[in-house]
């Protein structure tokens, strides 16, 4: 590696604003398959078996498929487009809108989501390999050795994101591809066992569905698509500040984070949980696979999800130097300490698999206030125009100070988004008010989110000038700090 | 010094808070990003953007349509 690279990769791994020849997606190709890694995780299973359970797969999948378009659109537009102009990571671009403190709501946020499911992809990874194992040895799942294969996956994770993006990147351009081909394996061997109309079939998987009526159900296959892509929010940033040109800002993510490899495996999944007998992905891969060919397909899955954890935890690396301490640790000490959520993990393997519906659940609807401020601030009062320096200006003079470093606003906007959310739709419960078979929840509440604060803003803008808007740019020179 | 560091002449932006060498390199990249005369396609309007992402918001909400209409 070459001084310059050393730096560059120095740059890469902290918060430092990346200037456009330092960054690594410069094609599309590379970048689709970093976007794909994300999608094509293994909780695509999990989110397929919801699919299935939610009802007749013919409207539930197509429903599905919209939502994550849908919903891809605020995480683009509010993280994704400031982060890509400016170089600068999610929680960074998020200070115009929440302030020069207040960005730590965001980073909290983040935070939640990043850490939640790196340590259900640790732990699954852990359980599905007992599960092979114990299957192809007749004997039972193996404690210790559940417990040995996450610590595993936590230290591979490690090396992978010590060595910097530049081996993620190589690592995800291999990866991507093979789960992709596994999805498609699997649904041409589950063709083959059940024929190709039966695919594609209004049967009820063997656990059961739920009986909500067509357009119910409709709106609410959309409304998780919209969930799940929401979940991607903190990621945006992270990834599209790495990304030199302006025309792989949409499709990419669109297509690997949204329908190539969540929306495809998904609904692979969705077919799979109607088609057969279990309820456990692992049993899926290993029954449609047969004899030979079962133990390596589920193997190679849940190797290759050692790089999602390796991304998630790079993510979570970045945006935690907003606190000072931990920005003045030694990068590798930083990777270490986000991955403590999966060594926890790793001896609660049974307790972090059975919260991924609340962990899913939930994100939509804290994200989507987060979104709206954001995109808001971002396009309607901002215009597209971020003074950039002054997101490194950390104290009282800094234009993005508002109130003692906070926008009250924002954060006030965040839970009036929150609670029109959760009044037409519970996540914990799946209940829906009256009025969600409309337009679902999370558009709702992204609208009165956005509407609410753009409104007081514009209200307050009368009275002070806090926040700098109005101003193309500050007329001194600011004073930069990490 | 780099392909942008040479189109630094014109007044700076940022200056940096302390003397630490992370400061002042945060300080030299905030100046070279705020050069009106650098010339990089990231810095450019996101609006393009915006049409795109209308785009794929606009097919989505009319599959969406579809789908309630073929229902009734």
């Amino acid at each position: 590696m070459s001084a310059d690279e050393v730096m560059q990769d120095a740059t890469l791994d902290g918060r430092m604003p990346i200037l456009p020849q330092e960054r690594i997606f410069v094609s599309f190709i590379p970048f689709l398959w970093t976007c794909t890694i994300l999608g094509s995780a293994i909780w695509v299973f999990l989110i397929g078996a919801g699919i299935a359970a939610l009802g007749d797969i013919r409207t539930t999948i197509p429903g599905f498929l919209i939502g994550l378009v849908l919903g891809m659109l605020p995480p683009i537009l509010s993280s994704g487009f400031p982060s890509f102009r400016y170089g600068v990571d999610t929680t960074d671009a998020s200070k115009p809108a929440f302030g020069s403190r207040g960005a730590l709501f965001t980073l909290v946020g983040m935070l939640y989501v990043v850490c939640a499911w790196q340590s259900v992809v640790t732990a699954f990874i852990a359980r599905g390999t007992a599960t092979v194992i114990a299957r192809d040895t007749g004997g039972s799942i193996s404690r210790p050795l559940e417990i040995f294969v996450a610590l595993a996956v936590v230290a591979a994770a490690w090396v992978i994101v010590w060595r910097g993006p530049r081996l993620l990147e190589r690592v995800n351009n291999i990866v991507a591809p093979i789960l992709l081909l596994l999805a498609l394996l699997m649904l041409a061997l589950l063709a083959i066992r059940i024929g190709v109309p039966a695919l594609w079939s209004g049967a009820a998987p063997s656990s059961g569905r739920m009986n909500l009526g067509p357009h119910l159900t409709l709106v609410t296959a959309v409304e998780l698509g919209i969930g799940v892509s929401f979940g991607n929010w903190p990621f945006m940033g992270g990834l599209l500040r790495l990304v030199r040109y302006r025309r792989h800002v949409v499709a990419p993510p669109m297509l690997g984070m949204g329908l190539i490899g969540l929306g495809f495996g998904a609904s692979v999944s969705a077919m799979i949980a109607v088609a057969l007998p279990s309820d456990d992905p692992i049993m899926w891969i290993l029954d449609l696979g047969g004899p030979h060919f079962g133990t390596p397909i589920a193997l190679a899955i849940l190797i290759g999800n050692i790089a999602v954890v390796g991304l998630l935890s790079y993510f979570a690396a970045i945006a935690i130097q907003q606190i000072k301490l931990i920005e003045r640790m030694r990068w590798m000490a930083i990777i270490g300490l986000m991955l403590v959520p999966s060594i926890i993990a790793a001896f609660k393997i049974d307790a972090t698999l059975s919260a991924v519906i609340a962990i899913a659940n939930y994100q939509g609807m804290v994200m989507v206030g987060l979104a709206s401020v954001c995109s808001a601030d971002y396009f309607i009062l901002r215009k597209q125009k971020l003074d950039l320096p002054q997101l490194f200006v950390t104290g009282r003079f800094g234009k993005y100070w508002f109130w003692r470093g906070i926008n009250w606003i924002a954060v006030a906007s965040v839970v009036v988004s929150a609670a029109v959310y959760r009044t037409l739709f519970d996540p914990a419960t799946q209940e829906s008010a009256r009025a969600f078979r409309y337009l679902g929840a999370s558009i709702p509440a992204y609208i009165v989110g956005a509407t609410v604060y753009v409104g007081t803003m514009l209200l307050i803008r009368r009275f002070t000038t806090v926040g700098g808007y109005g101003e193309t740019e500050a007329s001194t020179v600011a004073e930069v700090s990490l | 010094m780099t392909r942008a560091d040479k189109h630094f002449d014109y007044p700076e932006k940022a200056r940096p808070a302390a003397d630490s060498p992370t400061d002042v390199e945060l300080a030299r990249r905030l100046n070279i990003l705020t050069n009106p005369q650098l010339d990089a396609d990231c810095l450019s309007s996101t609006t393009p953007l915006l049409r795109k992402l209308l785009l794929w918001g606009g097919v989505a909400a009319a599959g969406w349509l579809l789908m309630i209409l073929q229902m009734r």
